[in-house]
């Protein structure tokens, strides 16, 4: 099972991309079997309470989704290593936290990567940029498609 | 980690030092301690360094959509904007809220102490009072807690995730849920969460009973510097019930000082509002409310957790009376708790008095009527909405046209009115534990944590991937840096 992680603030323009994109995904994917697969939630922001869904026993891979402002290339995937969690954390973590938290508190070690997506504008407003809007378009078809693949190989 | 101010070399220049950004607080703010030409603190100061202008982005908006924009102020305390602004729109009604809806949203209200309360004791500031204020930084931090302790993250995860679990039954999210609306709410609780959420009580007050343990270990090992940590006398300020009890969602405001003496009381809140001045600084976006008759000195106040268990007769639940009379014992007789110290104490009190509501509210069959709303269009132009917050008094006071579109808007929020404690509280720490020769990591993470007990919420709301570090500068009066220190 996926377990999908869009987050951010829609009321500040692009921070909410990873917010959008994890609606978007849930409405795209809703008609299709590989929808029983996956797991989507749309957050304002990564709590501790996340650990508890990381940690669900059918959850072998978590994608977290967020929008990156300085980023030049529209979209960036990274492994997550629960090892690089950094403590510090204010009332919002960082998802190597989560990781690292679902590992050392539940014993779960479910795999994680993040998806970044390009973001221009944070000031308040529910308008995304020109840049954010390519970007998420580009995001919908490539977490699809990483989808499709991983039930293939599931399947064989 | 230390810092050599040279104080033998440099015994002339006056210096500045600087805790940018403050950790575990949600929001970005920044402390500066002015040191004296021998090293002493001449000043103390709590910078609020952002802007979050909501009030201006809701102006030409309609007040029906001010439960949903302003739940959005911050993730973590929508549900107090929720209400407050959901009271105001009852006021621009004039209707009477059902009482089924009433007792709905406190319900929410409760689950909402529950959530945000527990995520400021068990994890952000657990690490400092259960690590240690001295411990390593690289450890002291949340996934140093749950390294060291990893039985009572379980417990603060489980407890956070009841009162967000509940908040979502009613409002089908936990963040940013629009379920409370003018007139009342948009839907009941169903009869099977009912029996779920009562099952898990049990567990929940064993949590708490760990978690009083555990704040009076930390008390016996902190005793000697509690003082230090905001204590001063003030003005109170919380919502108590018709009866003088423990409330969060409705009431009157009372006024008490730090002997215990009723200042004012039975304030409606307009007619605390207009007993109350906002004074302005060059140097920190937040406001400084002060209580007007008394003047900017005498007037300052806090609100609360410890604000609300100084200005109530009593709680009104067993477990919170029994817990509440040992927490009037640091204040001595008659007089109020006046450590801020004891804000983290006051936040467990108030977890046990919500999850008793909770269970009280649960079995109340008035859950089962349908009538959760009122209808109407504007018959008041003017609507204040207040109710208490984790962090403290809310208010949400609003203007509208006769069509209902908003023409003023103003929020006072708690971490607003605690922004002259908090200021006071910083020197405070800062006088009893800086002095010229060295800056001790552990010093400095005593003044931080002078902020933390507060538990402000600065509420920018906004994050991108990466944590911005800590970074501490040392500089001569002419701007030149002497040294710094970086922490992430």
């Amino acid at each position: 099972m996926w377990l999908i992680i869009g987050y951010g603030n829609l009321l500040r323009q692009d921070d909410g991309a990873g917010y959008r994109l994890a609606q978007t995904l849930a409405t795209h994917l809703a008609p299709r079997p590989l929808s029983r697969d996956v797991r989507i939630l749309a957050v304002h922001q990564l709590t501790p309470e996340l650990a508890l869904e990381l940690a669900a026993e059918d959850v072998a891979r978590v994608l977290f989704i967020d929008a990156r402002r300085g980023q030049s290339k529209l979209l960036t995937l990274s492994k997550l290593d629960p090892a690089g969690a950094k403590g510090s954390c204010g009332h919002q973590l960082a998802p190597e936290l989560l990781l690292y938290m679902a590992q050392t508190l539940y014993h779960r070690s479910p795999q994680g990567w993040l998806l970044t997506l390009a973001a221009q504008q944070m000031d308040m407003g529910d308008m995304f940029s020109a840049k954010a809007q390519a970007a998420t378009t580009v995001a919908l078809s490539l977490v699809d498609k990483i989808l499709v693949k991983a039930t293939k190989v599931a399947a064989k | 980690m230390a810092v050599d101010m040279n104080a033998d070399t440099k015994v002339n220049m006056k210096k500045t030092v600087t805790i940018e950004p403050i950790t575990r607080i949600e929001g970005h703010a920044k402390i500066t301690i002015e040191l004296d030409d021998v090293g002493q603190v001449a000043d103390a100061r709590f910078h609020v360094t952002e802007f979050r202008g909501f009030e201006k982005f809701c102006i030409g908006r309609s007040f029906w959509e001010m439960p949903g924009i302003t739940a959005r102020v911050c993730g973590i305390c929508p549900v107090s904007h929720l209400l407050a602004s959901s009271k105001a729109g009852d006021a621009i009604l004039g209707v009477r809220t059902p009482e089924p809806a009433v007792t709905l949203r406190r319900l929410m209200n409760y689950a909402q102490m529950v959530q945000s309360h527990a995520l400021s004791f068990f994890l952000l500031s657990g690490p400092d009072l259960l690590l240690g204020m001295d411990a390593d930084p690289v450890e002291r931090n949340m996934a140093g807690l749950i390294k060291v302790h990893p039985e009572i993250a379980r417990s603060g995860i489980r407890l956070r995730a009841f009162g967000q679990a509940l908040i979502r039954a009613l409002g089908e999210r936990s963040v940013h849920p629009s379920w409370s609306v003018p007139g009342g709410v948009r839907g009941s609780l169903k009869a099977a969460d009912k029996e779920h959420f009562l099952a898990q009580l049990p567990e929940m007050y064993s949590t708490l009973d760990i978690a009083l343990d555990l704040m009076k270990d930390a008390l016996d090992r902190y005793a000697t510097e509690v003082d230090a940590y905001g204590s001063f006398p003030s003005l109170f300020v919380g919502l108590v019930g018709s009866d003088g009890g423990l409330e969060h969602y409705d009431g009157h405001l009372r006024i008490v000082d730090s002997d215990g003496r009723i200042v004012e009381d039975n304030l409606t809140p307009d007619a605390f509002l207009g007993r109350i001045s906002e004074a302005e600084e060059t140097w920190s976006y937040l406001k400084f409310p002060y209580y007007t008759p008394f003047g900017p000195e005498r007037g300052m106040y806090r609100v609360g957790p410890l604000a609300r268990l100084n200005v109530c007769d009593f709680a009104g639940t067993p477990r919170a009376d029994r817990e509440l009379r040992q927490f009037r014992h640091f204040g001595g007789p008659g007089k109020t708790v006046n450590s801020s110290f004891y804000y983290h104490y006051a936040r467990l009190v108030e977890i046990l008095h919500s999850l008793e509501r909770i269970e009280e509210i649960l079995a109340d069959e008035i859950l089962l009527d349908h009538h959760i709303r009122s209808r109407a269009g504007v018959n008041q132009n003017v609507g204040i909405g207040v109710s208490e917050a984790p962090r403290g008094t809310l208010f949400h006071h609003y203007q509208v046209d006769d069509n209902g579109m908003l023409e003023k808007v103003n929020l006072i929020i708690a971490t607003g009115q605690n922004n002259l404690a908090m200021n006071k509280t910083i020197k405070q720490l800062a006088t009893r534990f800086i002095s010229g020769t060295k800056l001790e990591e552990g010093l400095l993470n005593r003044v931080e944590h002078g902020i933390r007990v507060f538990d402000p919420c600065l509420s920018c709301s906004t994050h991108e991937a990466g944590r911005m570090p800590l970074h501490l500068q040392l500089r001569a009066v002419d701007g030149t840096l002497l040294d710094e220190i970086k922490r992430g």
